[in-house]
């Protein structure tokens, strides 16, 4: 039993005490809610005689213990499958529901469960009626439900995009995979810590030849240093200018190194998004994705300039001043030292407990923020036509006090806390010194010794310091890093097969066969729709906005994968045709055409960037764009897209169709291609496309029914089914669906003057 | 037949009340209706306003098609109020936060274990920054990643350490 979710060896025991065999058990699903909505752990699966439930309540083992799952059973049944009629997932608003129909009429809900368990449930059902009917089941487009739990602890993966783990990676799997980046730096890297070590260990010195040695060799009597003043200054001043040399050589390498690794990563980072299925850039908010790029990038190459070699020098830096304090005074070290421990331990309590808190409440603010301000001017042209923009204001206003109290409260915890911490610290170094200080009056102590300490007890502070100011960014950087990671990390939905199929040529007969397909997880927009599409033919796809057209399309793209059933172009499935091939073949003019920044002519050549001047003029002849292209100064070299000339609606649809016709696809959709148009430039174009028409498969959607005039065969999609399928006339003859879309827009036409129109 | 109505009869409300239209429920919990002499079966109720106006605006379908819409559930006492009540409570199904024992983040997903009114359970939230939201000033809505709702109806009067917890995320 490989699908759907693995059913921990507590449940198959249950199920063994029932006379029920793990072996014969061919699929299996798991709800989460009983019939009365109480959470509850049901388990439904079936052999070839029987469907079996079992619900109990399940606990997850305890940790390190070596056990699995524990399972108490509150109830067993189980449904002969030829009882069975069919299985009902029946969607609520919040949560689904399963309700088996008998075949004796009778029907009986089962279970409840998370909307999310939808599809697998969907799933579950197909492959019951199938083996209840005899019927072949087709696993291997279950690929993905196989690798959709955690190998470590068999959690199922929160995101399927993902596939990680949160229970099994900690921080300390982050930090090993930073460092891991690291090493593509190694012989630059390692120069760096070398130049830093060295500075710190010349800086170490400083105290011991100013204090100890100045005070209790060069200034004291019968010492073998007595007297050699300027020769002892001048080694100070040697060991301070070199320390000072080595840092500015520090930072120079370091400023170079930084920007590289911050470039690569950058770079990387961007072009993972890129590989990406369309989805991706659906479920997140490009406010969102620029903060990944942008700040996220910064802080974890933070974590190269600064963490990595620093942590190691300021670590030489705090055993260098011990062991050379020890050697000075060991009792007195030994109470520096304890006062530090505790400084410290006070300084991580801080970091970890407050400031993540802090910084996580900025970050959501920034965010929000950031977010509202890309709404508002994204949308200023319907805030001005409703003169609405106080309320902008007042909107932004609000976010921005928000952003503006997080960085407030933050600001104030710091300033609260930080001189607090400090001062302490300088107060058990004061008591230290004043204990030295009594020891040198009694005799049993050098007042060089003495200098020197005090002096060391306040460099300690700067490694300290760095180690505090590091937890607090470090986990500000392991939280970038974990979210760029996860950019990384995502794996497409949707992938191009391991052996994929290379088409050179296509005839372009395309079929639909049971295709079922959700963007949200219970939300279905396609049910099981099935229809062919004979190549070289015209086919119009016909429904009302939010039928589901436009989802055919992406799928027939292969912007997303149906979650049920299947897409072939000439007999072979899309998720088996080579990526580029597939891109070649199809070519689509969308509702929303996007113009990048550049010249009309390369937006044109987009997906054909060597084609050549004539080719270019050629599309956009026929696709009616010429003669406004031309109306501009600067014609083609008109530079458009962002701070460039702004096209109209209509003008933009054309240029994304000459886009597409340069491609010379084998395959052209048009998804309301020529809705901006009037009524005059759709009809010259579909002359143009009537042109085109020859050797090619045109699938267009259309609100206006006259744009579909020419269309060999049509079919009408009613709220994600296929309602009707056939010629226009026979759509007429059959006065279904079609018949009064038709008359509708006959009658609107008629209302308006404008005749039989359509 | 929908489109021979006239503009007004389209986009007036069509109010149902106990006078034109009967519920009961059947034995698997599925509600039907008499309804301009008819039998209607497993009918759909939708909240217009689910959350600023939970017991108002209840549009009721059959079949992907609303028969109309129940101004004001109080227009309907007795067994058929009953009915009604248990209808919407089963397909809004929405447990109570009734204390969340921990919150927290791991690898950009919050956990929070929750005792809720529906038993104990540990929610697994994605992106919370959306899927943490206040609707109304204190009633705050989760989202889990496998599609479920939850509602936190008086935030401000939530258990203190609970909310503690909570705060930082939201």
């Amino acid at each position: 039993m490989k699908f759907f979710v693995k059913m921990p060896d507590s449940v198959q025991a249950a199920l063994r005490a029932r006379g029920v065999l793990q072996d014969s058990l061919l699929y299996c699903v798991k709800a989460d809610l009983d019939a009365q909505g109480q959470y509850l752990d049901v388990y439904l699966a079936f052999d070839r005689e029987s469907l079996h439930c079992i619900s109990g309540l399940e606990r997850p083992p305890a940790k390190k213990s070596r056990g699995g799952v524990s399972f108490t059973v509150q109830d067993y049944s189980y449904y002969p499958l030829d009882t069975i009629q069919s299985l009902d997932v029946v969607r609520q608003v919040y949560a689904a529901q399963l309700v088996l129909a008998f075949t004796d009429g009778g029907e009986k809900a089962i279970c409840r469960f998370s909307l999310g368990f939808a599809a697998q449930f969907e799933k579950f059902k197909d492959c019951l009626l199938k083996t209840k009917n005899g019927e072949a089941i087709d696993e291997t487009r279950f690929g993905d439900e196989k690798d959709a739990f955690c190998a470590k602890c068999g959690r199922q993966f929160p995101d399927q995009e993902r596939k990680v783990c949160p229970h099994c990676l900690d921080k300390s799997s982050i930090l090993k995979r930073l460092l891991k980046m690291y090493g593509a730096y190694k012989g630059r890297a390692s120069v760096i810590m070398l130049v830093i070590l060295f500075s710190e260990l010349l800086a170490i010195a400083i105290p011991f030849l100013s204090s100890k040695v100045f005070y209790d060799n060069v200034l004291r009597e019968g010492q073998p240093l007595y007297g050699q003043v300027l020769y002892v200054v001048a080694l100070i001043a040697l060991t301070g200018l070199l320390s000072a040399l080595s840092m500015m050589l520090y930072g120079i390498l370091l400023s170079k190194l930084n920007m590289q690794a911050m470039h690569d990563l950058r770079v990387s980072a961007f072009s993972s998004m890129q590989r990406l299925s369309l989805g991706f850039f659906i479920s997140k908010r490009t406010g969102s994705l620029m903060t990944r790029i942008d700040n996220d990038v910064d802080s974890i190459c933070w974590f190269f300039a600064d963490v990595v070699p620093q942590t190691l020098a300021k670590s030489v830096t705090l055993l260098g001043t011990f062991s050379i304090m020890f050697s000075i005074h060991a009792g007195l070290t030994l109470a520096v030292l304890a006062v530090s421990a505790a400084f410290m331990g006070v300084l991580y309590v801080f970091s970890n407990k407050f400031q993540v808190k802090y910084f996580r409440r900025i970050h959501v603010a920034t965010r929000k923020r950031n977010n509202t301000l890309v709404d508002t001017l994204n949308g200023q042209r319907v805030v001005k036509a409703f003169a609405r923009e106080e309320r902008e204001k007042e909107r932004f206003g609000s976010v921005n006090g928000d952003m503006r109290r997080a960085d407030m409260e933050s600001n104030i915890f710091f300033a609260k806390t930080d001189p607090t911490i400090y001062n302490s610290y300088q107060i058990a170094g004061a008591v230290i010194y004043c204990i030295g200080a009594w020891l040198a009056v009694t005799g049993s102590f050098t007042l060089g010794g003495l200098t020197a300490i005090y002096a060391y007890i306040n460099r300690l502070l700067d490694p300290m310091d760095f180690f505090m100011q590091n937890s607090k960014n470090w986990s500000k950087c392991a939280d970038a890093a974990s979210r760029i990671f996860e950019l990384l990390d995502a794996s497409p939905t949707v992938r191009e097969s391991p052996r994929p199929v290379s088409m050179p040529q296509v005839r372009g007969d395309i079929s639909l066969s049971h295709v079922t397909f959700e963007y949200e997880p219970g939300r279905p927009v396609l049910h099981d729709v099935s229809f062919d599409v004979e190549g070289g033919k015209m086919f119009g796809i016909v429904g009302k906005t939010g039928a589901g057209k436009s989802t055919i399309i992406s799928l027939m793209c292969r912007l997303y994968d149906p979650m049920n059933g299947s897409i072939s172009i000439d007999g072979v499935d899309l998720r088996d045709i080579a990526a580029a091939d597939l891109r070649r073949h199809i070519g689509v003019v969308s509702q929303e055409s996007y113009i990048f920044t550049g010249s009309i002519a390369d937006n044109i050549r987009y997906a054909r960037p060597q084609a050549t001047m004539d080719e270019v003029v050629e599309a956009a002849r026929a696709a009616a764009a010429h003669e406004f292209i031309m109306a501009q100064p600067d014609g083609y070299d008109t530079v458009v897209g962002v701070g460039g000339v702004s096209l109209s609606g209509g003008e933009r649809q054309r240029v994304s169709i000459a886009r597409a016709i340069i491609q010379r696809p084998s395959i052209l959709i048009l998804d309301e291609a020529t809705a901006a148009m009037d009524t005059q430039t759709e009809r010259k174009i579909q002359l143009a496309i009537d042109s085109l028409k020859k050797g090619r498969t045109i699938i267009s959607i259309a609100h206006r029914l006259s744009t579909l005039r020419d269309a060999d065969m049509l079919a009408v999609i009613k709220n994600g089914r296929l309602e009707e399928i056939g010629t226009h006339d026979e759509l007429i003859r059959r006065k279904g669906e079609y018949f009064d879309l038709y008359r509708l827009q006959n009658e609107a036409l008629k209302f308006i003057g404008a005749g039989d129109e359509a | 037949m929908n489109r021979r109505r006239d503009f007004r009869e389209i986009a007036s409300l069509g109010s149902l009340t106990p006078g034109n239209i009967v519920f009961s429920v059947c034995e698997n919990g599925f509600l039907n209706a008499e309804f301009e002499g008819k039998t209607h079966r497993r009918l759909t109720l939708n909240r217009m306003l689910p959350y600023s106006a939970p017991t108002r605006y209840i549009s009721v379908m059959a079949d992907g098609e609303e028969l109309g819409i129940i101004e004001d559930l109080s227009a309907f006492s007795g067994e058929q109020r009953r009915v009604l009540e248990d209808a919407l409570r089963f397909r809004y199904y929405l447990p109570r936060i009734l204390c969340i024992r921990s919150a927290k983040e791991k690898v950009s997903f919050l956990y929070l274990d929750c005792e809720t009114d529906a038993g104990d359970k540990v929610l697994c939230i994605a992106d919370f920054t959306s899927n943490l939201r206040f609707l109304s000033t204190d009633t705050l809505v989760v989202s889990d990643i496998e599609g479920n709702r939850y509602q936190i109806p008086d935030y401000s009067h939530f258990d203190r350490a609970s909310r503690k917890r909570l705060d930082t995320f939201l």
